[in-house]
C-alpha cells in the first residue's frame, strides 16, 4: 500500500494545517482499500478535528508541538499494526489508545 | 530595450504606520512563535479579517489603497474570497466618499455549484483594468488564483496590493512576472517588521511598452 507509506512519511513531517489535511485525505483513500476501514476513518476524523481547531487562528509553536508529541506515537503504533496485519483485537486496542490519547490531548 | 526608469510609488508611510498600530491593537498582528499552515515557523501571526473588521482599520486600509491608486486608471478592485472581500469593499466605499468610485468584485475559490456557476462576483467585465488585493501574500497562491481568474476574462491587472507581505517568495515571483506590486506591512523571515516599501515595477512594463 503506497498510500500507507505516504501516510507514515507525512506523520514524520509533523503536525501543521496543510499536512493534517493531506493526512486526512490519504486516510479517506486508505479506508476504502483496506481490511481496517474503521481505523483509517478514525484517524481521518482526528486529523480533520485538529485541523479545524487550528484553522483561522494563531497557533503557538508550543501548542502544535504538544499535540504532535502526544499523538505521534499512538498514530505510529496503529499504522505499524495495520502494516503487519495485526489481529482485529490488537487493532481495536491500538484504536482505543489513540482515541483516549487524543481526548486527553485536547485538554 | 534597456529598462531605465523605476517607478517610485510608495505606500504613505504615516498611514501604513497607523494601520500597523491598529493591527497590533486589534490583535490582527501578534508577536510570538507560531506554526503556520505550511509548517513554517514565524515570529508573527497576521489575520487580516481582524484588522478590516474594525471600523477604523477598514477605513484606513481602504484609504491607503485608494490613495495608492490615485495616478492609475482603474475600473475595479477585488481578489480571492475571503481574504480580499473586506479590503475590496473598503476601497470601494472610500472611493465613493472621495468622488472617484471604484467598484469591487470577488473571485470565488471554487465556482458556484448551482445557478450561474460564476467564478467572479461583482462589478467586473471583459477588458477592465483591475487591481488585485489580498490580506497576506506568502508563496502567492491566493493572489495568483485571482490574477488567473481576471486574466481569463481578458482583464488587465494594473496593480497588486496586499496588507502583509511575508517575503516567502510570492511577491518576488509577481515582480519577476512584471506585476506592479506593493504591500502595506512587511514581515521578514528574520522577524523584522517594516512598512510602506516602494513598488519595483518599471514604467515600461506598467505602460505596456515591455511585455510582462
Amino acid at each position: 500500500m503506497a498510500n500507507l507509506q505516504k501516510l507514515q512519511e507525512k506523520l514524520e513531517k509533523g503536525f501543521y494545517l496543510d499536512n493534517l489535511y493531506e493526512m486526512a485525505h490519504l486516510c479517506k483513500m486508505l479506508a476504502s482499500d483496506t481490511i481496517y476501514p474503521a481505523a483509517f476513518f478514525v484517524m481521518r476524523d482526528i486529523f480533520l478535528d485538529i485541523a479545524r481547531r487550528w484553522e483561522e487562528r494563531a497557533l503557538p509553536v508550543e501548542e502544535a508541538k504538544r499535540v504532535e508529541t502526544k499523538m505521534t506515537k499512538p498514530l505510529g503504533d496503529l499504522i505499524e499494526g495495520i502494516e503487519r496485519n495485526a489481529s482485529s483485537e490488537e487493532i481495536l486496542d491500538l484504536l482505543n489508545t489513540l482515541v483516549s490519547t487524543y481526548l486527553v490531548s485536547l485538554g | 530595450m534597456a529598462i531605465s526608469s523605476t517607478l517610485e510609488l510608495r505606500v504613505n508611510t504615516k498611514d501604513a504606520q497607523k494601520i500597523l498600530e491598529i493591527a497590533r491593537e486589534t490583535g490582527a498582528l501578534l508577536e510570538g512563535e507560531f506554526t503556520l499552515a505550511s509548517g513554517k515557523k514565524s515570529n508573527h501571526y497576521f489575520e487580516g479579517k481582524r484588522l478590516t473588521s474594525s471600523a477604523e482599520g477598514a477605513y484606513r486600509v481602504g484609504k491607503v489603497i485608494f490613495d495608492e491608486l490615485a495616478d492609475i486608471d482603474v475600473d475595479a478592485v477585488g481578489g480571492l474570497a475571503i481574504g480580499a472581500y473586506s479590503i475590496a469593499t473598503a476601497v470601494a466605499v472610500v472611493s465613493h466618499l472621495e468622488g472617484k468610485p471604484i467598484p469591487s468584485f470577488i473571485v470565488r475559490e471554487e465556482p458556484k455549484q448551482h445557478g450561474t456557476r460564476k467564478k467572479i462576483e461583482g462589478h467586473i467585465k471583459e477588458g477592465f483594468r483591475v487591481v488585485i488585493v489580498d490580506d497576506v501574500i506568502t508563496t502567492g497562491g491566493s493572489v495568483n488564483k485571482a490574477i488567473d481568474a481576471v486574466e481569463a476574462l481578458n482583464c488587465k491587472v494594473v496593480k497588486v496590493i496586499v496588507l502583509v507581505d511575508r517575503h516567502e517568495g510570492g511577491s518576488d515571483k509577481l515582480k519577476e512576472a512584471g506585476y506592479d506590486f506593493s504591500s502595506i506591512i512587511d514581515l521578514w523571515p528574520t522577524g523584522k517588521v517594516t512598512i510602506g516599501k516602494p513598488s519595483e515595477v518599471t514604467r515600461e512594463v506598467r505602460e505596456g511598452i515591455l511585455p510582462r
